[in-house]
């Protein structure tokens, strides 16, 4: 006699269960997708899915099956299979009504808590079942199945790792939203790295431009849980912009499970991308800001594909990462006159402190002005954080008060007085920043000495004429 | 004609007054000049007065030191003019005596007190040259000048009258060497004020002495040409003593050392003349 079973199911979520929502269903076909992390696929001509509701018929109804044998007991390995989504390792199990079915899961039942199987994220195990018709069996159906999905700890999974039988580790990665990642590993050996896959995560804004790539982790041991985000960060780019540094794009990356060791970010970006932004290969940097200290990490270009420039920066730990281009800051601090009052033509020195601070090298030409009009030029090299000084002579011809500016910073008022006779004996040496005295001939112009005696010669002759002819 | 006979008188009153032992011991100053710019320029450096480094010996010799060829001409010339005029103008008005004390004052005191005097504005600067003492020989050039007319040209104009002339030349000296401000303009005008004070009082005493004074001048043609050239080197020398400043080159004309010796240089023979330090004061 054949005893025909249908199999409906249903999920019971036990415990505390919080299983992340927006999964992608990773089952090729058509799944009974009975929760937000567990489905439910047919494997076998036994199982299909009807509007949705996995079922199991064994009965003649079944076209591919046969029933079961009376007195009999009747195994179907790998019936269907469970797959679990989840970012999290979950303890499976099946419970229902039936004394005469039996669920297997890897040759051993899985019907209670303590015989739970225990699933990785993404992972799918195949289910069998044995009938039992030797006993006083109601003939029917069974109406329905629980499954139940227990979250686990991935350090009691890790714990159990032998006597589950795991070799190596398992990774998961998750897009929980746009702007966010969760990557877990269990099961990794000490110093062991695993690559996330981040799937080109925008990292400033716009999908396309800069985006995360990967995020290789090493950790120590065991579990790691991270949490990434591409959003919360304008704390950080502020700092960096504080900095001097332009922020062109930021994630964070929390440890939520686990150690780690050391990471390493890969980011990309179009080609041209840094070109159309001016950023010079040197110029490019990686900041990692954590607990409100900023620390600059080496960036390594690590090569071009698929149109895309990529780059790589190794961190010690994770916090959140501003991936910025330093910049040159350099503007006039300060300026002053040297003299405040010099002769007309005599020159005076206007200095001033030229500042940088950006982050990276710069060079400015600061213009000297004087009444508003451009006297002098100079080009000016200045170091990231440091200050430059630069010396520039002025003068004027004529008499009078000019105003004079570095860089657009006032310098002061220049006052330029004609010289008088007592000021020329009073005078100091002029301010030519050596001790040299100035030289005080006491002498005549030879030249206008001369002229003296031409005019008294021309006296003389004039006289001597005038005396030879009579009035 | 009589201007012949004039000018053979003026001539041997000429050769009476000038003494070759008198222009040997004027010469000495310009030989010494000489001299010492023949020396090597290092020597000569240590010979400038230094005012942050003043010595006695500095003091004096720095007025005799000259670097440039063209310096030591200028004041050589200078003196020649300045000392020469002056000596002729000084022995024909019969001041031969008051000429020579003074020469000798200027040529050995003075240069210490020129110095001295500099050190009074404080500067980092080195002072040499002989024309502090050639501005002082101008100054008395201004004295022997009146003395002279006085006693050659119309006995009424008196020495006394000298600082007619002194301040006649202040008043070109200030609008010479200063910028014209309003400060330049009163020293000027009040200089002019008091010079023309002076030239009034000649005036009048001329006026008063009309009949005597073309028959006087008609007899002393030769002595009146060498006061107008006198006139003329004491008039035309604040235009040479006091240029105009220059301002590019990195010495400075020390100007206040002239103004120094040009006033000190008159004043001095002037006050002892008034004071009667001399016999031959009787036409003051």
């Amino acid at each position: 006699m054949r005893r025909s079973l249908a199999i409906g199911t249903a999920l019971a979520l036990a415990g505390a269960l919080a299983f992340p929502s927006g999964a992608a269903p990773l089952f090729s076909g058509p799944t009974d997708d009975i929760g937000e992390d567990v489905e439910l696929a047919p494997s076998s001509d036994y199982a299909d899915l009807e509007d949705g509701e996995l079922v199991v018929d064994l009965s003649a109804a079944n076209p591919e099956a046969e029933g079961v044998n009376d007195d009999a007991v009747t195994g179907i390995a790998d019936v269907f299979r469970v797959r679990y989504n989840g970012s999290q390792y979950a303890h499976v199990w099946l419970t229902h009504e039936s004394e005469a079915v039996t669920f297997y899961a890897g040759g051993e039942p899985i019907e209670s808590e303590a015989t739970n199987v225990t699933l990785a994220p993404n992972e799918s195990i195949a289910v069998g079942l044995r009938v039992d018709t030797t006993g006083e069996t109601a003939d029917g159906l069974l109406d329905e199945i629980t499954v139940h999905a227990r979250a686990a700890d991935p350090e009691d999974v890790a714990a159990q790792g032998d006597a589950l039988s795991f070799s190596g580790s398992t990774v998961q990665t998750r897009a929980p939203t746009e702007t966010s990642r969760r990557f877990t590993v269990l099961g990794a050996s000490a110093g062991e790295t695993t690559t996330f896959d981040a799937s080109r995560l925008a990292l400033a804004g716009a999908a396309g431009d800069l985006t995360l790539d990967e995020v290789a982790v090493t950790s120590a041991g065991g579990s790691v849980s991270l949490a990434v985000d591409a959003s919360g960060t304008e704390g950080a780019r502020s700092r960096v912009a504080e900095r001097g540094a332009e922020a062109l794009g930021a994630v964070r990356v929390t440890v939520e499970t686990g150690a780690v060791e050391r990471a390493t970010l890969r980011f990309s970006v179009p080609r041209g991308f840094f070109e159309a932004r001016g950023v010079a290969p040197a110029d490019l940097a990686v900041y990692r800001e954590d607990g409100g200290e900023l620390s600059r990490l080496d960036v390594e270009r690590t090569g071009e594909r698929d149109g895309r420039v990529r780059f790589a920066a190794e961190t010690p730990g994770f916090s959140t990462f501003v991936v910025a281009a330093d910049r040159a800051r350099v503007r006039v601090a300060d300026a002053r006159l040297g003299q405040t009052t010099v002769a007309p033509g005599e020159s005076a020195s206007v200095t001033a402190n030229v500042t940088n601070a950006g982050t990276a090298a710069g060079e400015q030409t600061v213009s000297v002005t004087v009444d508003g009009s451009v006297v002098a030029q100079r080009v000016v090299d200045v170091a990231a954080g440091d200050t430059a000084n630069v010396s520039v002579p002025v003068e004027r011809d004529d008499p009078g008060e000019y105003a004079v500016a570095v860089g657009g910073v006032d310098a002061g008022t220049l006052v330029v007085e004609a010289e008088n006779e007592t000021d020329a004996a009073t005078a100091q040496s002029p301010e030519n920043g050596s001790d040299e005295p100035v030289r005080e001939p006491a002498g005549f112009g030879l030249r206008e000495l001369l002229g003296l005696v031409a005019l008294l010669a021309l006296v003389a002759a004039s006289l001597l004429l005038a005396r030879r002819r009579p009035w | 004609m009589s201007g012949s006979a004039d000018g053979d008188s003026f001539r041997a009153a000429l050769r009476e007054a000038v003494l070759l032992r008198d222009c040997l011991a004027l010469a000495v100053v310009p030989a010494v000049a000489l001299a010492v710019f023949a020396l090597p320029a290092g020597v000569r450096e240590s010979l400038a007065f230094a005012y942050r480094d003043p010595t006695v010996a500095t003091a004096y010799a720095a007025h005799f030191v000259h670097f440039d060829a063209a310096h030591l001409a200028a004041n050589v010339l200078g003196y020649a003019l300045l000392a020469g005029f002056g000596y002729v103008l000084a022995a024909l008005a019969g001041h031969r005596r008051l000429f020579g004390v003074a020469a000798a004052t200027y040529v050995l005191a003075f240069p210490f007190a020129l110095s001295g005097l500099n050190l009074a504005v404080p500067r980092n600067a080195v002072g040499y040259g002989l024309s502090g003492v050639n501005m002082a020989f101008a100054g008395l050039l201004g004295l022997v000048l009146v003395a002279y007319a006085g006693r050659r040209v119309n006995e009424r104009i008196r020495t006394r009258h000298a600082p007619g002339a002194f301040f006649a030349a202040v008043a070109v000296v200030s609008l010479v060497a200063l910028p014209v401000d309003r400060t330049t303009v009163a020293l000027a005008g009040v200089s002019a004020s008091i010079a023309a004070v002076y030239a009034v009082s000649v005036w009048r005493t001329w006026q008063s002495s009309v009949a005597s004074r073309w028959e006087a001048t008609e007899g002393r043609a030769g002595w009146l040409d060498v006061g107008v050239l006198g006139a003329v080197a004491f008039f035309g020398y604040p235009f040479v003593g006091f240029p105009a400043p220059t301002p590019a080159a990195e010495t400075v004309v020390n100007r206040y050392v002239h103004l120094l010796g040009f006033c000190l240089g008159f004043l001095v023979p002037y006050v002892a003349l008034a004071a009667g330090a001399f016999d031959d004061t009787e036409d003051f």
